[in-house]
C-alpha cells in the first residue's frame, strides 16, 4: 500500500483554514457556496471540468479512496487494500454499513458495478480517460472488491481517487437511465434535494451517513449545502459580503484589497493556480521554423505581463507547472527578455508580414494580447489581435488554423497527467501547439507508467525543459488562485482537487 | 374580432417558423463545435467527432431542422446538448422568473413613467419640467449593471434590507420572492420608466393642443376629467406602443440585470446557449421569444381598440 499511496504526489501547501480545534461544533444551518462553472452532469461519469465538478460531487458521492490535501492515498469507502505483487491489480476491503441515499446498501457487486460502467466503451463515460489503464472490477465476495489494470500506472490512481472513482448507487443508474446525471445517488454526506440549471443545486443532510466525529457522534453537522450559480465577480463578493454566501470560488487580483478590508470574509489560496501560454501553431508555416518562436519567446517581457495581468499578484511561470507544484522545476532554463536576441532571430527567420494572435475575449487575456503586439512591435513583428469567443477560438485551435495564441491551463491537477495527457501526449484532444515530436510523447507515456514520485518528477521536469528548449510554447504567467471564505464558518477541509469537503464543516450562527 | 383574433393567432405559426429556420441556420453558421462543451476542452479529437456523428450534427443543417421542427410540434422541443435536461423543462423554470421581471418592471416603469410625465406635459418649460427631464436622461444613461451595482451597495451592503441576488419561486417563498426581486425590477424599472416619460409627455403634449381639448375646456369641463378623458386616454395609444415594444424586448432581452442578480431568465438562457452552441435550448428559447413578442404585440393592438373605437380589428 506504501507504494502505491506514495505514488501520488505530496503538495507542501500550508492551508489557514479557519479551524478552531477547541470549538465545540454547532448543528444545523445551510452553508451557501458559489460557483461559476455549473456542471453538466451531477453523474461524475460523465463531468465534463475535471476538478472544478468535484466542488458539488464530493458532497453527494464518495470514493474507495481519496487524496487528502496532500496527494496522500486515504481510505474512504474501503477500509483497506492490497496491491499484488506484480501492481497489475488492487483488491479492496470494503467499510460496513455504508448505505446509499436511495437505502440500497454499499458493496462489492455495488462497487464493480460502478468501476465496470466507467470502463465499458459502449457507456462512453467522460471519466474514462482518467483510468485507462484499469481493466475490470470484480466482488471477490459480499465485501471485497478487486480492481484489475492494464499495466502498472500512476495516474490510474488518482483516476481512482476522484470522479470516474465515484461510486453510485447501481439501482439508481439502472431505474433513472439518462435521467440519472440530473438526479444523482450516492453514499456521501448530503443527498441531492434539487437542481434549478442556471440557479442552484440544494443538497441535504443524509441522516444515514456513515460518517463520525472524534466524539463518535453523526456527521454531517450543517442540515444541508446550497451550491449557488454565480458568474459575475462582483455579485460573488457583494454575496459574500452580505453573508448570502459563505464560500466563494475564485475571484480577480484586482479584487483582493476589498475583501481583505472587511472583517468578515477571509481570502483562501487554492490549491491551483491559473496559468497563462502563449502557443505557436508547429503544423504549419511561420511557426514551425524555431527561430520566428525564438525571436518571441525573448521579444515578450513576461514581468511586465504579469505586473499588468494580475496586479503584481502572480509571478512570471517557468515551466509548465506553479511552484506549489510536486512536479514545479526549480532549476528549469528558460527565456531571458533581451530586444537584441530577438530582432537578431527575428532577422535571421527571414519572416514578413503579419501574426495573427488568437485570444479569448476575456480578462485578463486582452490585456495580455495587447502588450504581445506592443512589445513584438518593438521587435519589428506586427502582430494582429483576433480577439475570439471560446468556442470560436476552440475551433481554430484544435484545427490548427491559426498563427500563435494565447491559453489557460489551471495546476497542478490532481495528477500530472490529467494536464499533461490532455495537452500533450499523442492521443492528447487538447494539443493546442500541434507538436508532433516522439520525444515528448515518448516522455509522458513514460511519466505516467512510472510509480515511484521522485523519478516520475525528474521525468515530468525533463518533458518540460524540452518544451522550452524547441521554444514550443511561452509559459507566460501564473496566478494564486484565492476564494472568499466568510468567518463563521468552521470544519472545513479540503481535498487535493481543491475542492472543501463539508463534511465536517458547521456554521458559527 | 373574432376574426381578427382568429387570423393572428394563425400568423403566430408561419412567423415562428420562419423565424426559428433563420436562427437554427444563423447558430449553425456560427464557427465552434458544441461537443467541445458536451466533452470539455481535453477530450480527444476522435471522441468529439464520433459524439457529432452520433448527435446528427454532420447532417445538412435544412433536415436536422426538419427533424427539429417535426418533433417540436408534437410539443417536444428536445433536450440540452449540455445537460441533457429537456429543453421544455428548463423553459418552463425559466419563464416565470422572466415573466415575472418583465411585469413588474413594466408595471413600475408605468406607474412612474405616465404620470411624470402627464405632470411635465401639464407645466412644460416650467422647473418641474426641466428637473423630471433631466432625471429621465440621467436614467436612461445610466447602464444595467451600473444602476444594479449602486443599488445593492445601497440596499444590501450599506442599509442592509435586501438580499445582493438569487431567485426563489414565488409559490416556495412569496416574501423571499418579492424581496430578491426589488432591486432587478428597479433596475430595469426605472430605465423604461424615463422612457415612458418621454412618451407621455409628447404625446400629452401634442394632444393638449388639439381643437377637441379646447372645445372641452370651453365648454367648462372640469381639468381633471379633460386630462384624463379627453387628453390622457388619446395620448396613450403611442405609449401603449412603447409599452408593447419594451415588454417583447425585455422577455429575451434582460441579460445583463438577470446576470447582475443571478436571475435564472430567459435571457441569460439564451446567451449561455449561444455561447456553449447549446442549439436544442436555443431553438426552443427562442419559440418561446418570437410567440411572446407575437402576442404581446396582438394584446397591444386590442388595447388599441379599446382605447380609440374608431380603430377597427
Amino acid at each position: 500500500m506504501k507504494l502505491l499511496a506514495g505514488a501520488c504526489f505530496a503538495l507542501g501547501v500550508a492551508f489557514a483554514l479557519p479551524v478552531i480545534a477547541q470549538e465545540t461544533p454547532k448543528r444545523g444551518g445551510i452553508l451557501v457556496q458559489s460557483m461559476d462553472v455549473e456542471p453538466a452532469s451531477l453523474d461524475p461519469a460523465f463531468g465534463n471540468a475535471p476538478g472544478r465538478d468535484r466542488t458539488v460531487y464530493t458532497q453527494i458521492f464518495e470514493n474507495l479512496f481519496v487524496q487528502d490535501e496532500k496527494g496522500n492515498l486515504v481510505p474512504q469507502l474501503a477500509k483497506s487494500w492490497e496491491i499484488a505483487k506484480d501492481q497489475l491489480s488492487i483488491t479492496f476491503h470494503l467499510r460496513d454499513n455504508v448505505v446509499f441515499h436511495d437505502g440500497t446498501p454499499l458493496n462489492a457487486e455495488a462497487v464493480a458495478f460502478n468501476l465496470n460502467r466507467i470502463v465499458d466503451p459502449q457507456v462512453k463515460a467522460r471519466a474514462r480517460q482518467f483510468v485507462s489503464d484499469m481493466k475490470s472490477a470484480t466482488a471477490v465476495d459480499a465485501m471485497t472488491v478487486r480492481v484489475d489494470f492494464t499495466r502498472s500506472s500512476a495516474s490510474v490512481l488518482s483516476g481512482l481517487a476522484n470522479e470516474a472513482g465515484m461510486i453510485s448507487s447501481p439501482k439508481a443508474i439502472q431505474a433513472l437511465g439518462n435521467e440519472y446525471g440530473r438526479k444523482p445517488v450516492g453514499t456521501g454526506p448530503f443527498s441531492f434535494a434539487s437542481w434549478t440549471s442556471g440557479n442552484q443545486i440544494k443538497l441535504q443532510k443524509f441522516e444515514n451517513y456513515w460518517g463520525r466525529d472524534e466524539k463518535g457522534e453523526k456527521l454531517p453537522y450543517l442540515d444541508g449545502v446550497t451550491n449557488r450559480i454565480i458568474v459575475d465577480t462582483a455579485s460573488k463578493i457583494v454575496e459574500a459580503r452580505a453573508g448570502t454566501v459563505h464560500i466563494t470560488d475564485a475571484i480577480q487580483p484586482k479584487d483582493y484589497a476589498q475583501v481583505e478590508r472587511d472583517p468578515n470574509l477571509t481570502l483562501e489560496d487554492s490549491l491551483a493556480s491559473n496559468l497563462q501560454i502563449l502557443s505557436f501553431n508547429l503544423t504549419r508555416p511561420p511557426f514551425d521554423d524555431e527561430k520566428l518562436r525564438r525571436a518571441f519567446v525573448h521579444g515578450i517581457n513576461r514581468a511586465l505581463i504579469e505586473k499588468v495581468a494580475s496586479n503584481g499578484q502572480g509571478l512570471v511561470l517557468k515551466g509548465l507547472e506553479p511552484p506549489q507544484s510536486p512536479i514545479y522545476g526549480e532549476n528549469l532554463r528558460d527565456y531571458d527578455f533581451d530586444l537584441a536576441k530577438a530582432k537578431k532571430f527575428y532577422q535571421e527567420s527571414g519572416h514578413k508580414g503579419v501574426v495573427k494572435l488568437a485570444m479569448i475575449q476575456r480578462d485578463p487575456d486582452t490585456r495580455i494580447a495587447q502588450i504581445i503586439q506592443a512589445q513584438m512591435g518593438a521587435v519589428g513583428v506586427r502582430v494582429e489581435i483576433e480577439a475570439l469567443e471560446r468556442l470560436a477560438w476552440g475551433d481554430k485551435i484544435y484545427s490548427h488554423n491559426y498563427d500563435i495564441a494565447l491559453h489557460r491551463m489551471s495546476a497542478p491537477k490532481v495528477d500530472p497527467d490529467v494536464n499533461f495527457g490532455a495537452y500533450y501526449a499523442r492521443t492528447a484532444g487538447a494539443n493546442h501547439s500541434g507538436h508532433k515530436d516522439e520525444t515528448i510523447f515518448a516522455l509522458i507515456e513514460k511519466g505516467r507508467t512510472t510509480i515511484d514520485p521522485a523519478a516520475r518528477k525528474a521525468i515530468y521536469v525533463e518533458f518540460q525543459q524540452y518544451l522550452l528548449d524547441h521554444a514550443y510554447q511561452l509559459p507566460l504567467t501564473s496566478v494564486r488562485d484565492r476564494g472568499i471564505i466568510r468567518k463563521e464558518v468552521a470544519g472545513l477541509h479540503q481535498e487535493f482537487s481543491g475542492a472543501y469537503l463539508f463534511d465536517r464543516a458547521w456554521l458559527r450562527k | 374580432m373574432i376574426g381578427f383574433l382568429i387570423r393572428r393567432v394563425l400568423q403566430i405559426v408561419p412567423v415562428a417558423i420562419v423565424m426559428c429556420a433563420v436562427v437554427f441556420t444563423t447558430a449553425f453558421m456560427l464557427p465552434g463545435d458544441p461537443t467541445l462543451t458536451i466533452l470539455g476542452e481535453n477530450a480527444p479529437a476522435a471522441a468529439r467527432a464520433a459524439l457529432r456523428a452520433e448527435m446528427g450534427l454532420d447532417r445538412p443543417i435544412p433536415l436536422q431542422f426538419i427533424d427539429w421542427l417535426g418533433r417540436a410540434l408534437t410539443g417536444d422541443l428536445g433536450k440540452s446538448f449540455k445537460t441533457g435536461e429537456p429543453v421544455m423543462d428548463m423553459l418552463l423554470t425559466r419563464i416565470p422568473v422572466t415573466l415575472e421581471l418583465t411585469i413588474l418592471a413594466i408595471t413600475l416603469a408605468a406607474c412612474i413613467g405616465v404620470p411624470l410625465g402627464i405632470i411635465a406635459a401639464l407645466r412644460r418649460n416650467s422647473w418641474v419640467d426641466t428637473l423630471v427631464s433631466i432625471l429621465s436622461i440621467s436614467s436612461l444613461a445610466m447602464p444595467f449593471f451600473w444602476v444594479g451595482m449602486l443599488l445593492i451597495m445601497l440596499f444590501t451592503l450599506r442599509l442592509g434590507w435586501l438580499p445582493p441576488s438569487g431567485y426563489v419561486p414565488f409559490f416556495e417563498d412569496p416574501l423571499r420572492n418579492l424581496q430578491l426581486m426589488i432591486m432587478p425590477v428597479m433596475t430595469v424599472g426605472m430605465a423604461y420608466a424615463a422612457l415612458l416619460m418621454r412618451q407621455t409627455r409628447a404625446a400629452m403634449i401634442e394632444v393638449l393642443l388639439q381643437d377637441y381639448v379646447r372645445t372641452a375646456r370651453a365648454k367648462g369641463a372640469a381639468e381633471p376629467r379633460i386630462i384624463i378623458r379627453h387628453a390622457l386616454r388619446n395620448a396613450l395609444i403611442p405609449v401603449i406602443t412603447v409599452i408593447g415594444l419594451q415588454f417583447g424586448g425585455l422577455i429575451g432581452g434582460a441579460v445583463v440585470t438577470e446576470t447582475v442578480f443571478a436571475l435564472p431568465g430567459l435571457g441569460r438562457m439564451i446567451t449561455n446557449a449561444i455561447f456553449e452552441r447549446d442549439y436544442m435550448v436555443v431553438q426552443g428559447a427562442i419559440l418561446v421569444v418570437v410567440v411572446g413578442v407575437i402576442l404581446v404585440n396582438l394584446v397591444t393592438d386590442i388595447t388599441y381598440s379599446l382605447l380609440d373605437r374608431r380603430v377597427q380589428l
